[in-house]
């Protein structure tokens, strides 16, 4: 941890975010192009390299990021590694392009396929390094906050998915996989989305809005009961699905009845931390809301959009295999991107504040976090970003890749100038002046003496 | 020079801002308590909007060395606690009415 006066930063927390910025803006730029998902196929070369750019390059390492500035301030200890955080981020991203090489070998590239589960080895190799790294910092805690127990929950099923995922590479490189693999790899996409999605990102996104939207809106932090029924709903939920649908993939369909269980009772979990949000924003104390809240409510909207098109597919024959990929884009691109961009925008002039002016704290006037930002020139970028989510779900869901492109073109313009103006909150120096903040002056101070 | 008195130091506090709600941390609340002993030394206990706040450390500095430059002090010892949690009640009117909480 770099030790600052006034504050403990977890020193390569920014390269996470610079990390995983550059690897959305790619994935961006492929679909612009029409390489990729959706004006391209969703298995060609080019779409799973940008299904992992998102995935991997971009949310995971996002999160990470977030998470080794954010557990340590639950723990209310020092990250244990700053050397493990960096080695982490580079087995990250030295697998991830491994792996997207490893995709390209599959249309025809002249390496070798097996760099896609060397990759995917390689990516592990750095998902257990940040996990183990992260709990470590939370031993002895306790008892662990709700936002925590979420996180430890997600961090499980993040080894998950990296371990199908390496099981997959090492499928499509082995020439005469066994059965159960090749099985595996016929049938287990649900069963890695689910532990990605599901589990990974979702158990995080649930767990750090917990401990975020209360502190930025002055809302009530503990959940009570209502916050441990939702957390054992989705983790029990999803326990229940995942081993259920893996039974299902190697036994021939058996335990499908129970996977589906497992699912409802998950999404009734997320249904459920939608309703206590909903409480939250209504309970908070701090009428005016700032734009990384706003983004918030906006981006828990597109989960609602979610869990309802999922219901709906249930009652519709046929209509899973419509709108699943277009759901899975709102999810990652409405609820998840939305969630982290402006998460973004409030730690990363935090961060910068910390850095800056800490120090200067109790010896003359300092700026505010929100001096460091411009809401009026961010937000109409935050609304281009949900636009372009929106157009790139309807474009896969009616198969126009021509509209596919536009909306892809939507989400890297408005990322590239949500992206600027992280880089200003970091570099400009605004003026301190706070009214209402000092109501203290010199002559109020000689008058009492 | 005589000792300081506790109001001094408040005063001098509220030069001091919780950089996330923008506003002087005496207005805000998050000073429990001041307390001056015979040598002119400043004993001040005092708290964040919640538990594990990322500025923790930057306010507690913040404070010590605000404090510090009241003349006449003696030294300073900055308590942190989070018992009582702090609340919005807490906050001072003008507080209250700059953020829109009820009085």
């Amino acid at each position: 941890m770099t030790s600052i006066i006034g504050a403990t930063l977890s020193r390569w927390t920014p390269a996470y975010f610079a990390a995983a910025l550059a690897a959305l803006v790619a994935a961006e730029a492929l679909a612009v192009a029409g390489l990729a998902y959706p004006a391209a196929p969703l298995l060609a070369p080019w779409s799973l390299v940008a299904v992992h750019l998102v995935t991997i390059g971009w949310l995971s390492v996002l999160m990470l990021g977030a998470l080794h500035q954010f557990l340590p301030v639950i723990a209310a200890r020092p990250l244990a590694s700053d050397r493990l955080a960096l080695a982490a981020l580079g087995l990250i991203e030295a697998g991830l392009a491994a792996m997207i090489a490893g995709f390209l070998a599959l249309g025809g590239l002249g390496v070798p396929v097996a760099l896609l589960p060397l990759g995917g080895s390689a990516v592990l190799a750095g998902f257990l390094c940040a996990a183990g790294n992260l709990g470590w910092t939370l031993r002895g805690t306790s008892p662990l906050p709700l936002p925590a127990r979420f996180v430890v929950a997600a961090l499980g099923f993040l080894a998950l998915t990296a371990l199908l995922g390496i099981g997959f590479g090492c499928a499509f490189a082995v020439p005469a996989p066994p059965d159960w693999l090749a099985a595996l790899l016929a049938q287990g996409l649900a069963l890695h989305l689910l532990a990605g999605i599901g589990g990974w990102f979702a158990l995080t996104a649930v767990g750090v809005s917990y401990k975020l939207l209360p502190m930025f809106m002055l809302a009530e932090e503990e959940r009570g009961r209502l916050g441990t029924s939702i957390l054992w709903l989705m983790v029990g939920g999803l326990v229940l699905a995942w081993c259920a649908g893996l039974i299902a993939v190697l036994a021939d369909g058996r335990g499908h009845l129970a996977a589906e269980a497992g699912e409802a009772i998950f999404a009734a979990g997320l249904t459920l931390y939608l309703w206590d949000i909903r409480l939250l924003f209504r309970q908070r104390l701090r009428r005016g809301l700032e734009l990384n809240s706003i983004t918030a409510a906006f981006s828990l909207a597109f989960l609602a959009l979610v869990l309802a098109g999922l219901v709906a597919v249930r009652f519709v024959r046929g209509a899973e295999a419509v709108v699943a990929a277009p759901l899975l884009l709102l999810a990652l691109l409405g609820w998840l991107s939305l969630l982290g961009l402006g998460q973004l925008y409030k730690i990363v002039p935090f961060m910068s504040w910390l850095e800056r002016y800490a120090p200067r704290l109790g010896r003359g006037p300092v700026p505010r976090v929100q001096d460091l930002v411009s809401e009026g020139r961010a937000r109409p970028w935050f609304a281009v970003f949900a636009l372009g989510a929106l157009a790139c779900a309807a474009a896969a869901t009616i198969g126009s890749a021509g509209a596919a492109r536009i909306g892809a073109a939507l989400l890297l313009v408005s990322t590239l100038a949500i992206a600027r103006e992280l880089m200003r909150a970091r570099r400009e120096s605004p003026s301190p002046a706070v009214p209402g903040a000092f109501p203290a002056t010199l002559q109020q101070r000689r008058s009492l003496r | 020079m005589s000792a300081p008195t506790a109001e001094e130091v408040m005063l001098a506090l509220r030069e001091v801002i919780d950089p996330e709600l923008g506003y002087n941390i005496v207005d805000l609340g998050l000073i429990y308590d001041v307390a001056i002993d015979e040598r002119g030394g400043a004993a001040i206990v005092m708290t964040t909007t919640t538990p594990g706040c990322p500025a923790t450390t930057a306010l507690q500095e913040g404070a010590r060395e605000c404090a510090s430059l009241v003349p006449g002090i003696g030294g300073v010892d900055v308590q942190m606690v989070w018992s009582p949690l702090w609340t919005p009640a807490r906050m001072s009117a003008e507080a209250k009415e700059h953020f829109g909480v009820p009085p």
